[in-house]
């Protein structure tokens, strides 16, 4: 749930329960007000009434209901007298035609010593609809500050938050590999501010490490070529020494094996490197299928030894804009992982199908890891000659130009596919 | 035959001189550019290994010296940046091979005759030792006047081992250069030994005395007495 969401939903569910609360808590309070409001106005007129009767009048029994008006009434009554009480009851009203509410005041006076019962009413039509406008008008008047708050809350929140939303967009954005720096507007909120001040220390602390480490890979294996061509240089010399013993040309096979792996090893590293690098500006226009067919001669020797089988699927003509070096290494390695992994008298097909390259091997029966499978150094075979960093580099290669090896397996076939033109 | 190898890193280039001086080309040394260029001054050389990064300078300025002056010593650069650029800079300059360290010495030598081959102006592209010759540049083998019919990696075969004569050639040497590919692509070298088995079989039916040996499954050595 998004942050605005959530503070608002709790604004909203607050000012809903206040509506709810409110209507019917005024409503009652109203209620209260005027009917206090008409039983004051109805006790003021018994007590003129009263004082008027016994100034003016010589009782009669008889004479009472006619001569008054029909908003009260007086009966003579027999008994003790009982306290006044106040009561509402709906009465049919000869003019509007309707039950109408009248609050009526019932009270026992003694008058010239004869107890009587006054009746007094007044209508509470006036104030039934004075009630209903004062709810009406609270009413709307909560719903639009309900609606206002909503509003403000969502303007308000936008406006805040948009540093907020910038950075976060700013950071999705960001790759340590890539040089653009991280830009963010300065917002004067002070939290956003100093936000945006951790975000800027920790990716450019993030950048100068990956640059380091870079540097020192590049480095590193930059240095050690030159001990590696030495050490080369050193074996093939020593292989011409005189007498030669079989025990001797043993160990310096082994060691002419070594110092190939670790040549190839750090030619690797160092490649990879120089791709982090971008070293690789160069494009050109690339004939896939040409490629292909040329990277094959590379290995036709190791793929006569093994007797695998090669077939070709759909061979588009397709070209892609890319460096010519890159490409030659990401077919070399694929090809050379499919001779090597595979059996003796196994297969290999190669198709370029709309855009589509795949190898397709046989070899072991077993899914390779595809989680480990584009990782350094994870290597998923006791190959001696392995170094495990070739799908690596397959797959930096691939990124370079946006797009990634796919890997699958079906029943005994290693697949590996690139999508050019992605 | 003069070659002059510019390069710092001492043992290397000692390891260099030592091969080289076998076959026999005489070598000079000169570990920066300042000295490369005094040297490329006063003498004419074959060839000249020239390393890129050196202490004192780049040397391509070597090379782009050898040019203005218009020198035809022949050029192959060997550097540890295996990068494409440098590669096309220094054949720009006008290098004529370049070769990125670590590399077989064997190679080296191999390049350095292709070099100096090349260079020559006398016409004389033809090896001849004892009873065969070559002829690099219509890439044909004659036994006894007879032609040998060799496939293109069997002739590439028999020109690393003759141009390697007397020394051992590690199976990875000889396997990259008559593939192209790392020597780590396969899992052994048998498919070597085919080749080999069927260039020996092609010359010994030619009359070719059997100069092609194999040592301790380390390599092969073409053994000649000159």
């Amino acid at each position: 749930m998004k942050l605005l969401n959530k503070s608002l939903r709790l604004y909203m569910l607050y000012a809903f329960v206040i509506l709810v609360i409110t209507i019917p808590v005024s409503y009652i309070a109203i209620q209260s007000i005027v009917s206090e409001d008409v039983d004051e106005t109805l006790a003021a007129q018994k007590n003129s009434l009263i004082s008027k009767l016994e100034k003016h009048l010589n009782l009669q029994e008889e004479q009472f209901p006619e001569t008054l008006s029909s908003d009260f009434e007086i009966t003579p009554i027999q008994g003790i007298p009982k306290p006044d009480s106040f009561y509402t009851i709906n009465q049919y009203d000869s003019i509007s035609g309707e039950n109408l509410p009248f609050r009526i005041l019932e009270s026992n006076t003694v008058i010239k010593n004869n107890l009587y019962k006054i009746k007094i009413k007044d209508s509470l039509i006036d104030s039934e609809d004075l009630k209903e406008r004062i709810i009406l008008i609270m009413g709307v008047l909560l719903l639009c500050f309900v609606a206002g708050l909503y509003l403000i809350n969502i303007y308000i929140s936008k406006k805040i938050w948009k540093p907020f939303y910038q950075a976060l967009e700013k950071l999705k954005q960001f790759r340590v590999d890539k040089m653009d720096p991280i830009l963010l507007p300065d917002s004067s909120i002070h939290e956003f501010a100093e936000l945006n001040n951790a975000i800027k220390a920790l990716t450019s602390t993030n950048r100068q490490v990956y640059q380091s480490q870079k540097e020192f890979t590049e480095n590193a294996s930059h240095e050690m070529q030159t001990p590696i061509a030495v050490l080369q240089s050193k074996i093939e010399l020593l292989m011409q020494t005189l007498p030669l013993s079989a025990e001797q040309a043993g160990l310096i096979t082994d060691t002419i094996h070594i110092g190939q792996k670790l040549s190839r090893l750090n030619k690797t590293l160092l490649l990879l490197a120089k791709i982090d690098n971008n070293q690789f500006p160069e494009r050109e226009k690339i004939n896939l299928k040409a490629m292909i067919e040329e990277t094959l001669k590379q290995f036709e020797d190791a793929i006569a030894d093994k007797k695998i089988e090669v077939e070709f699927g759909a061979m588009d003509d397709n070209s892609i804009f890319a460096n010519k070096l890159l490409v030659e290494i990401l077919f070399s390695n694929l090809l050379s992982n499919a001779v090597r992994h595979n059996y003796k008298n196994g297969i290999i097909k190669l198709s370029l199908e709309q855009n589509i390259f795949s190898i397709i091997n046989t070899g072991d029966l077993n899914a390779l890891d595809n989680s480990q499978l584009f990782q350094r150094f994870k290597k998923q075979t006791n190959n001696q000659q392995s170094v495990g960093l070739g799908l690596e580099l397959a797959q930096k290669i691939c990124e370079l130009y946006h797009t990634k090896i796919e890997y699958s397996y079906l029943r005994g076939l290693h697949i590996f596919s690139i999508n050019f033109f992605m | 035959m003069k070659v002059l190898i510019v390069e710092d890193e001492k043992e290397l280039s000692k390891s260099i001189l030592t091969y080289l001086n076998g076959e026999s080309y005489c070598c000079e040394l000169a570990s920066d550019v300042k000295t490369a260029r005094d040297k490329t001054e006063c003498f004419d050389y074959d060839c000249i290994l020239l390393d890129i990064s050196l202490p004192d300078g780049n040397g391509l300025t070597v090379l782009q010296d050898l040019k203005a002056n218009k020198k035809t010593d022949g050029v192959i650069i060997i550097s540890a940046k295996d990068s494409i650029e440098d590669r096309i800079a220094g054949l720009n300059f006008g290098a004529d091979d370049y070769l990125a360290k670590p590399f077989h010495l064997s190679e080296l030598s191999a390049r350095v005759a292709a070099v100096i081959r090349r260079r020559r102006f006398d016409g004389n592209k033809v090896i001849v030792l004892n009873d065969l010759t070559i002829n690099t540049e219509a890439k044909s083998v004659i036994v006894n006047h007879v032609v040998i019919d060799l496939t293109r990696k069997e002739y590439d075969l028999l020109l690393y081992l003759v141009i390697n004569k007397n020394r051992i050639i590690s199976k990875a040497a000889i396997a990259e250069h008559i593939s192209g590919a790392e020597a780590d692509v396969y899992d052994n070298f048998d498919f070597l030994y085919a080749h080999v088995k069927n260039l020996k079989k092609k010359m010994s039916l030619a009359g070719c005395e059997d100069y092609i040996k194999s040592v301790y499954g380390m390599g092969y050595k073409f053994e000649i007495s000159v």
